[in-house]
């Protein structure tokens, strides 16, 4: 694992947090998360009158002694989440710094750790184009996983990324088993909210994390510039175009980055997910155990 | 408004510029972002917020648009037309002589200037313009419309007066330059005498019991062959009695007491003197106390004085020595073979049929029949002087002028007729390089002149013996013409009035030369002259000696006197008409105002200002 994605000291504070997963994921058997269903882990949670078919063994006789009728013990369920983080892989991502590749791998990866160590599975998925490609599989245990995110030092981040077409067409997406994890700019003229509303359709939890670079919150340009996009093909791509920046310009792409956040964020909250934007200058730290803390996406 | 250089609007060309500029600007930089999707959507917020964006993105175009323009405007020199006033006053103040007359009190130049202040504060106040013109020997604006009573005065203190005649004539045609632009400006004569018609000018006599006893003029005539001194003299403003004093040659007379009318004249008359010459002749008023003390001294110089330094080489200077004694201002000394000629220390150099080794470098040179072949002359050489002759003609030729009209021509040719005159034999010259012709033998060149720098130099290409014009009755005249010509008399006159330009002209063989002053208050000035001729200008009332050391250690002395302006004299006169100033248009006195104000000022301070604008929107987009 390349120490400029996750290090040791880093490891350490993730190993003292935990992801927050809502208690009506029904998941899979096994794992550590506690959900409101009833199983048969020794944490006793309630009573319930006998009914025909139940087993005889687990008849609480003092109760029976006291109300001479039957009552029958029932326990915490625990259940294994599968939290799948969806990681996109455009040029806008790596261009023209590539500060937010790197925070976007690093928040990527302290999910999966966090996955790994509440004995969830996890599974990472690189948006190109249309496409999720799988990084690694289906990842449980620390081992497979430092295995898994070694492979983001060969990461190419380049050319588009459609988030609608790649996680609807994602072939396993769950179902009211998990955590769904997007981390993008979300600069794109893709319909992403349809993939969010599609996710939830399948019941599950999502969090959006929105990765936007200091040039991308305070633009430093001025006079005659051609903007020149980095996911254009080429330079006569329509994404590129030419303008007079002004202050007045300058004024109003503030306006429009405030309000496109704020149109996010309305949208998640009308979805019931989670959302949270940050630039990169901000350490990760931070954002992994004040403000995902703050949205409930990690305890 | 009105603009006094349309074509100024050409400047509008230069917006051609500004565009092919904005055409021509440096290409867009490129700038990679991640994304340009805010910056589309940032595009539609500004949109969005200002209705008129296209006005302020072009803002910058359009304020450089109105700098040109402005700049343009500018260049038209436009201005208004102002409102004429009637309060506006022009002054013109009598500058002349005759207002330093001083009583006990002060002069009427010091009291003009007193009054002319107090009525600048009083126009000035109640928000009108006034001008003042001095009236001297020449006219000029002393302020020109000012709005500054401050100034006014301050202009005032500067002003002194001449002692020259008023130009009024050229102060009320000043006066008529401000008419122009304020035809009804009030215009004021501060003088000292009246008018009978002062039309419309309002004339303010300054003059206070002034009065003056002026000695107007004093002539010297021969009588009997004694001299006959004649003072006429004049009282103005009050009759006088007095004395006056004659000093000739430094030998004072017997005084003569006179008696006058007040504005009447006396002669007084010195006709018993035992004067048979005389060089300097003076003429002092005694006991005299008027008000105006330039003209009770007159000087009278003899003018046929100054003598000239001749040498005639000639082996039969007859004709030519006759000729030359009979100019009458000529001392001739007559060399020939057997006496050295001198090369210094004469006014002319006559050399008849022959040609001196070295060109005299301090006088007029006149060659007479120079030797025709310089082989026939050795040592002389004719290139040296410019010359070089073709052939010696025999036969019988007639002369005639060359018809010139510069000033060498006219004096050496005035009243001279070379009809019937007979030459048998004569050089044709064949190069004269610098010479001007004066005159002409059988249509060559026979009379040459020639100017350089002072040394002049007359060539006559034919012996006098052999030919009939040394009988000819205007031979001595020629020769007097050329004698005028060669012998610059160093003064033209013995007498000039005040405000004269005097040409003093130096001797060719003048070493130094020293024009010594002696005003008519008492002081002295002594000037040094270096150039060969200069002019003394703006003379002051006084006597004027002019001292010339030459080459030979001679001392040659020229006076001359400067006398006050009769008119100046005439104190409590009353003149005729005044010319007063009016302006015509198509014949019509004009009424029309054309005080105009220019307000390119006023355009350059708002081009200032949009400058400062356009600036601060560069620096605004810029930064």
């Amino acid at each position: 694992m390349g120490a400029r994605i996750i290090d040791d000291n880093f490891l350490n504070r993730l190993e003292r947090a935990a992801l927050y997963v809502k208690k009506d994921m029904q998941g899979f058997f096994g794992g550590n998360h506690q959900t409101r269903f009833y199983g048969s882990t020794v944490e006793f949670a309630d009573f319930r009158e006998y009914m025909l078919g139940d087993d005889i063994r687990r008849i609480d006789w003092n109760l029976f002694s006291r109300f001479e009728r039957y009552f029958i013990r029932l326990f915490v369920d625990e259940r294994q989440m599968h939290v799948q983080t969806f990681l996109d892989c455009s040029a806008s991502m790596c261009k023209p710094d590539s500060d937010k590749a790197l925070y976007a791998m690093r928040v990527a990866a302290a999910f999966g750790y966090l996955s790994v160590l509440n004995m969830d599975r996890t599974s990472i998925r690189l948006i190109k184009g249309e496409v999720a490609e799988d990084l690694c599989g289906t990842i449980t245990g620390k081992t497979s996983f430092f295995r898994g995110i070694g492979k983001f030092d060969d990461l190419r981040f380049d050319g588009t990324s459609d988030l609608e077409k790649a996680i609807i067409n994602c072939p396993s997406p769950g179902s009211n088993n998990g955590l769904t994890v997007i981390i993008s700019d979300l600069m794109t003229d893709s319909n992403w909210k349809k993939a969010v509303d599609y996710l939830r359709f399948h019941k599950r939890q999502v969090l959006i994390v929105q990765v936007l670079s200091p040039s991308d919150v305070n633009p430093v340009c001025s006079g005659r510039v051609r903007l020149v996009d980095c996911e254009a093909d080429n330079p006569m791509d329509e994404r590129n175009f030419k303008m007079k920046v002004t202050r007045a310009h300058l004024n109003a792409y503030q306006e429009a980055l405030k309000d496109f956040v704020s149109d996010i964020k309305s949208f998640c909250a009308s979805r019931d997910v989670d959302f949270v934007s940050v630039v990169t200058d901000e350490p990760v730290e931070k954002l992994l155990f004040e403000r995902m803390n703050k949205v409930g996406a990690i305890k | 408004m009105k603009l006094a250089a349309p074509l100024g609007f050409l400047g509008l060309l230069s917006i051609i510029g500004l565009i092919l500029i904005y055409i021509l600007k440096p290409k867009y930089q490129d700038k990679k972002v991640s994304s340009t999707y805010i910056w589309k959507l940032s595009l539609k917020y500004a949109k969005r917020k200002v209705p008129w964006q296209w006005l302020k993105s072009s803002l910058l175009f359009i304020i450089q648009l109105f700098i040109f323009v402005a700049f343009a405007f500018m260049l038209t020199r436009p201005n208004v037309v102002l409102a004429s006033t009637h309060g506006e006053k022009i002054i013109v103040l009598d500058a002349s002589a005759s207002m330093t007359a001083e009583t006990s009190e002060t002069s009427p130049f010091e009291r003009s200037k007193k009054e002319i202040a107090s009525l600048a504060d009083a126009t000035i106040g109640s928000g009108n313009k006034f001008t003042v013109i001095i009236a001297a020997d020449e006219a000029s604006f002393a302020v020109r419309r000012t709005d500054s009573a401050g100034f006014v005065r301050q202009k005032l203190s500067e002003v002194d007066c001449t002692l020259t005649e008023p130009n009024i004539t050229a102060a009320m045609e000043l006066a008529e330059v401000v008419l122009v632009e304020n035809p009804y400006a009030e215009v004021h004569l501060y003088t000292d005498h009246d008018y009978d018609d002062s039309g419309k000018v309002t004339v303010h006599n300054m003059s206070k019991n002034e009065w003056n006893v002026a000695i107007l003029d004093l002539t010297a005539k021969r009588v009997d062959g004694k001299y006959v001194f004649t003072a006429e003299i004049a009282s103005y403003g009050q009759s006088s009695e007095f004395s006056v004093g004659l000093n000739v040659d430094g030998k004072a007379q017997v005084p003569k007491l006179a008696s006058c009318s007040a504005n009447g004249t006396v002669k007084v008359v010195w006709d018993n003197l035992n004067v048979t010459g005389y060089e300097n002749a003076k003429v002092s008023l005694q006991g005299v106390t008027d008000t105006f003390s330039y003209d009770n001294d007159f000087q009278l110089f003899n003018s046929n004085t100054e003598r000239f330094q001749v040498q005639l080489v000639s082996d039969d200077p007859g004709f030519l020595l006759r000729s030359l004694q009979a100019v009458g201002t000529c001392d001739v000394i007559v060399v020939n073979e057997s006496t050295p000629a001198q090369t210094s220390g004469f006014d002319l150099y006559v050399y008849d049929g022959y040609l001196p080794e070295d060109r005299p470098t301090d006088g007029t040179v006149w060659l007479v029949n120079p030797p025709f072949d310089e082989v026939e002359y050795s040592g002389a050489l004719l290139k040296d002087w410019g010359l070089s002759f073709n052939s010696r003609r025999v036969g019988k030729f007639n002369l005639s002028s060359s018809g010139g009209t510069s000033e060498t021509y006219k004096t050496i040719m005035r009243s001279v007729s070379l009809s019937n005159v007979l030459v048998t034999e004569f050089s044709e010259i064949e190069t004269f390089d610098g010479y001007e012709t004066i005159m002409l033998c059988d249509g060559n060149p026979i009379l040459l002149a020639k100017n350089d720098d002072g040394l002049k130099t007359v060539v006559l290409g034919f012996d006098i013996h052999k030919s009939d014009i040394a009988i000819n009755p205007y031979f001595p005249i020629l020769v007097k013409n050329i004698c005028t010509y060669a012998l610059t008399p160093t003064v033209a006159g013995t007498i000039y009035t005040a405000g004269d330009t005097v040409r003093i002209n130096a001797r060719a063989n003048a070493v130094s030369m020293t024009v010594k002053a002696v005003y008519a208050n008492g002081t002295e000035e002594e000037k040094q002259i270096s150039a060969y001729s200069i002019d003394l200008e703006s003379l002051a009332p006084g006597s004027y000696t002019v001292t010339q050391v030459l080459s030979s250690g001679r001392i040659v002395t020229n006076n001359f006197f400067v006398r006050i302006s009769q008119g100046e004299s005439a104190f409590g006169r009353t003149e005729a008409i005044l010319k007063n100033p009016v302006v015509f248009t198509d014949g019509v006195e004009n009424t029309d105002s054309k005080d105009t104000k220019e307000i390119y000022i006023y355009l350059a301070a708002a081009m200032l200002v949009i400058v400062c604008i356009e600036w601060g929107l560069q620096y605004r987009e810029q930064f």
